[in-house]
């Protein structure tokens, strides 16, 4: 199989397993995947330069021709830049107004607390309604708009309320940009620039936050001193300023998810592989839970979501800290503290300046780069807190918060464009949900639960020295992320790559297996229990998993039921990548399960069993009606039963009834899992017949057996496993033919056994085609 | 239903729903009263002489409340009084020990000393800042407007 600088191609479907009266037919379809594996081997590295890394020798754009190259310009940034200042306008009024609103609605210092400190919890909320949203193919630019409006009609409201559940209820209104920024802003900006800009462009939507946190107190200051304006009229103008900045949404063009990524690589991969067909969309459309669990799967990003998480718990009490250090250690009073940290804040406009352009060569050089560079900001972060406050000098402490908070602003950029450079287009607003609840939510919350009484134990300085502490801990886990990017990234392209490839196979005519599992790992938590196991079922076929106890055949079945989910590989039915698809859906395949030994449910009578199955899987009455008449006549002991319980049943006839099952479900696979544990040779023998009957009807049925007399007397194909791993795929009797493999005790019992049976098999093998 | 009228609607059910009251709204900074002393962000020890200036106030009273959010306009300083307290009663209790208890003090004049006040220091290295609330009330102790003027400053506990 190939493999690409990336180190872990996937191959692309094996060629499936054919009758050997077919020889010819599987020596040109393998001839024709193998075509298509050389050319697409070529087509991974070609992706990297794609998705804007891998070629270091390239010279960097100019931000302006980059921009222009994207389509986008300079209004998508700059649109979505505005609507976060004045979002962020918003926050620092609601921030510090505090004092005169809490005196006008007559509201406690907590009840002020809880009803602004919610708009965080409620931006993450809205994020995820956002992301659901678009993942149901919501416009991106009608919601953005809308929650632009949204925050200046609920800035607007503010200014009208007089107690507290309006304030609470406005200031929830008034949320719904912060939780944009995330599931839409970020996206958008990835999707709407060439990814050699990115970092840049992304540097450039930092800047709007920036530029809101510097010039808030200004205009704060200018609308209450100047303009001699109350609260109210503050934030009235204020809001009314957010919704006038909305109305640039109205002039924003939503570009198309991957259009400078995956669908270059997509139109590269269908050019190489001469597949002229339409362009194609992503795989499988996975559902919003799907998508989530998908994404928490990988390495990089689980990484960098608690990164960010730690970031969240060093920013969110920071702010706080720094504001009662000045307050004791400098005796600054609201202005001077304002205009402290707006001038502190501003240290992050040019760092942003000076940081795009080398991220974005970073990035280009080796994403691998641009984490390690971020781990390097968490250690500066962390020095910059312990100098500001160790060091009782004004200009020193006026300096080291300004890079703290320059590098808290730097963070967010670079570790966003590593996330959602590796995951795909459509998950990048769930991504960047999760993104706001780790940042936000998790971060936040466990920044004000774990660090929020240090500074009354220890003091605002020496609470902020603290910080530092997390801060590095932050920088080991992103250093950590370091180490898989590359391979996360490799992952993502594959994904795309593998699917164009299938589509140009269908093209082609190239007829697929109906399983495939590629490369699949599987670990129980940090156990990894698969090792890259290939496994693949062809129509009608039934083949044995055999191996050892422990050898990860249940759990093999269990990623293709989909009751685990592989850290690596891929499953495919009939090339469609059914790998993160819920069990359910894959029901819907006709996929289905038969777990070992407790396969009924046990309070329901035997025929309410049968039922169960068959409208869970949508039959009509009818079709249910016929699939009992077919089971009963199949099973007579089931039928002579058919009010019992079926807790009441034995053992076999516990079995029967999980098989009859597959008689009213009429399943194209079925996984049986230990059919003949602890049961009778009778009734085995039983079972066995009704199983090829199955398979004979044309369910294509997977066996998984320690029993290997049992097993191999029945199929054609088996695959035999052995600590995680695929020692061996053939013929069943090739397999009798491997002593190495046959040393197992049960292996070498059921070689003479089977000696008795191999005239069977061939039989069977001869009726099937 | 048009898409404006919508629109309206949804408008008007939100501005119902923001709490808008009949009570006048302030959206330009009341400057009728002057806090002299103390100045922001001063320090200062107890007791502590407060001071300050009322412009076309006529008939109104001062409600000084230290760090605690005044009532809210038009509600009655009474609402911070038990219901069994026997002020009640004899209506004393605008100047009464029920609301100096909690640092709650009215007054007619323009200056008031006050020789007690709650530590409010987090650890003994952080400052002991107050929050002074001057808001209007009329004879009845009802709050007037929504005017109230705030000063912080710290009391130097070290003396």
């Amino acid at each position: 199989m190939a493999s690409t600088a990336g180190g872990r191609r996937r191959p692309l479907v094996a060629a499936a397993r054919r009758p050997q009266g077919h020889l010819e037919e599987i020596r040109a379809e393998e001839a024709a995947v193998e075509a298509v594996e050389t050319a697409a081997a070529e087509l991974v590295g070609a992706a990297r330069q794609a998705v804007g890394t891998g070629a270091p020798d390239t010279p960097q754009l100019r931000l302006g021709a980059a921009f222009q190259v994207s389509q986008a310009g300079w209004f998508l940034v700059l649109a979505l830049a505005a609507f976060v200042a004045v979002d962020q306008a918003v926050t620092f009024s609601l921030s510090v107004l505090g004092p005169e609103i809490r005196s006008t609605l007559g509201l406690s210092e907590a009840a002020y607390g809880i009803a602004v400190s919610q708009r965080a919890t409620a931006a993450v909320l809205a994020s995820f309604q956002f992301a659901g949203a678009i993942h149901l193919r919501g416009h991106r630019k009608l919601l953005v708009l809308n929650a632009a409006i949204g925050t200046g009609i609920g800035a607007v409201l503010c200014a009208f309320t007089s107690s507290f559940w309006p304030l609470f209820l406005a200031v929830a209104i008034s949320s719904p940009t912060a939780g944009a920024v995330w599931a839409c802003h970020r996206p958008m900006v990835m999707d709407g620039y060439i990814p050699q800009v990115r970092v840049r462009a992304m540097c450039l939507h930092q800047a709007g936050i920036v530029a809101g946190a510097v010039l808030g107190p200004v205009l704060v200051g200018a609308l209450s001193g100047w303009a001699g304006l109350s609260w109210r009229g503050v934030i009235l103008v204020v809001g009314l300023t957010t919704v006038i900045v909305a109305l640039l949404a109205i002039w924003l063009r939503d570009p198309a998810p991957g259009r400078h990524d995956t669908d270059a690589i997509r139109e590269a991969v269908r050019s190489k592989l001469g597949n002229g067909g339409a362009a194609a969309g992503d795989a499988a459309g996975l559902r919003f839970t799907e998508t989530l669990r998908r994404i928490w799967l990988v390495p990089t990003v689980r990484a960098l979501l608690i990164a960010l998480a730690v970031l969240g718990i060093v920013v969110t009490p920071l702010l706080t800290y720094m504001s009662f250090f000045l307050k004791d250690h400098w005796r600054m009073g609201l202005g001077a503290r304002s205009a402290f940290l707006g001038g502190a804040w501003a240290f992050a406009l040019p760092a942003l300046a000076w940081f795009g352009p080398r991220g974005d060569a970073m990035f280009r050089r080796d994403p691998a780069e641009l984490v390690a560079a971020s781990a390097r900001l968490f250690v500066l972060l962390a020095a910059a807190l312990a100098v500001s406050v160790l060091i009782p000098l004004m200009p020193v402490a006026f300096i080291g918060f300004g890079v703290a908070l320059a590098i808290s602003a730097l963070l967010v950029p670079s570790l966003t464009v590593v996330m959602l450079s590796i995951v795909a287009p459509k998950a990048r607003p769930v991504a960047g949900a999760l993104a706001a609840t780790f940042l936000v939510a998790v971060g936040g919350l466990a920044g004000a639960m774990l660090l929020g009484g240090l500074d009354r134990r220890f003091g605002p300085g020496a609470a902020i020295a603290i910080l530092a502490f997390p801060a590095l801990v932050a920088a080991a886990l992103v250093r950590r992320a370091a180490g898989t990017v590359n391979a996360d990234l490799d992952q993502m392209l594959s994904d795309v790559v593998e699917e164009e490839e299938i589509r140009s196979l269908s093209h082609r005519g190239t007829r697929l297996p109906m399983l495939a599992c590629r490369h699949i790992d599987f670990s129980y938590g940090k156990l990894q229990v698969l090792f890259g196991v290939n496994f693949t079922v062809d129509d009608d076929e039934m083949v044995a998993l055999l191996g050892t106890n422990g050898a990860g055949k249940s759990t093999l079945l269990r990623v293709v039921s989909g009751l685990g989910l592989p850290t690596g590989g891929s499953v495919r039915f009939h090339g469609t990548d059914v790998t993160y698809l819920d069990p359910e859906r894959r029901l819907a395949f006709g996929m289905g399960q038969i777990p070992g030994g407790k396969a009924v449910f046990g309070p329901l009578s035997v025929v309410e069993n049968l039922q169960v199955q068959g409208y869970s899987h949508g039959r009509n009455r009818r079709a249910v009606n016929a699939g009992l008449e077919a089971a009963f006549d199949a099973f007579p002991r089931l039928a002579e039963r058919r009010n019992q319980p079926s807790s009441t049943l034995s053992g076999g006839e516990q079995q029967m009834l999980a098989l009859a099952s597959a008689l009213v479900v009429k399943y194209r696979l079925l996984l049986i899992d230990e059919l003949s544990l602890g049961l009778a040779p009778k009734v085995v023998a039983e079972l066995l017949e009704m199983v090829r009957r199955i398979n004979a009807a044309g369910t294509a049925v997977v066996l998984v057996e320690q029993s290997v007399n049992v097993a191999l007397s029945l199929v054609d194909h088996a695959y035999f496993m052995e600590k995680g791993e695929v020692k061996f795929d053939g013929n069943a009797s090739d397999l009798l033919a491997r002593p190495d493999l046959l040393r197992s005790v049960f292996l070498e019992g059921a070689s003479k056994g089977l000696a008795g049976t191999n005239g069977a098999s061939a039989t069977s093998r001869q009726r099937r085609r | 239903m048009t898409a404006p009228r919508r629109w309206a609607a949804v408008l008007a059910v939100l501005m119902a729903a923001s709490g808008c009251s009949s009570q006048a709204m302030l959206f330009i900074k009341d400057t009728r009263v002057h806090i002299v002393q103390p100045t922001e962000n001063s320090r200062h020890s107890l007791p502590l002489h407060l001071q300050w200036t009322g412009n076309n106030v006529a008939g109104a009273r001062y409600a000084l409340f230290f760090d605690s959010p005044p009532v809210r306009p038009g509600q009655s300083l009474l609402s911070l009084v038990d219901k069994q307290d026997p002020c009640r009663a004899d209506n004393s209790c605008l100047g009464s020990s029920s609301l100096t208890d909690k640092y709650v003090f009215v007054t007619k004049a323009t200056h008031l000393d006050v020789d007690l006040l709650p530590d409010r220091r987090k650890s003994h290295s952080s400052l002991d800042d107050h929050l002074l609330t001057i808001v209007m009330v009329d004879g009845a102790g009802r709050r007037i407007g929504e005017a109230a003027y705030l000063r912080t400053f710290t009391l130097d506990r070290t003396r």
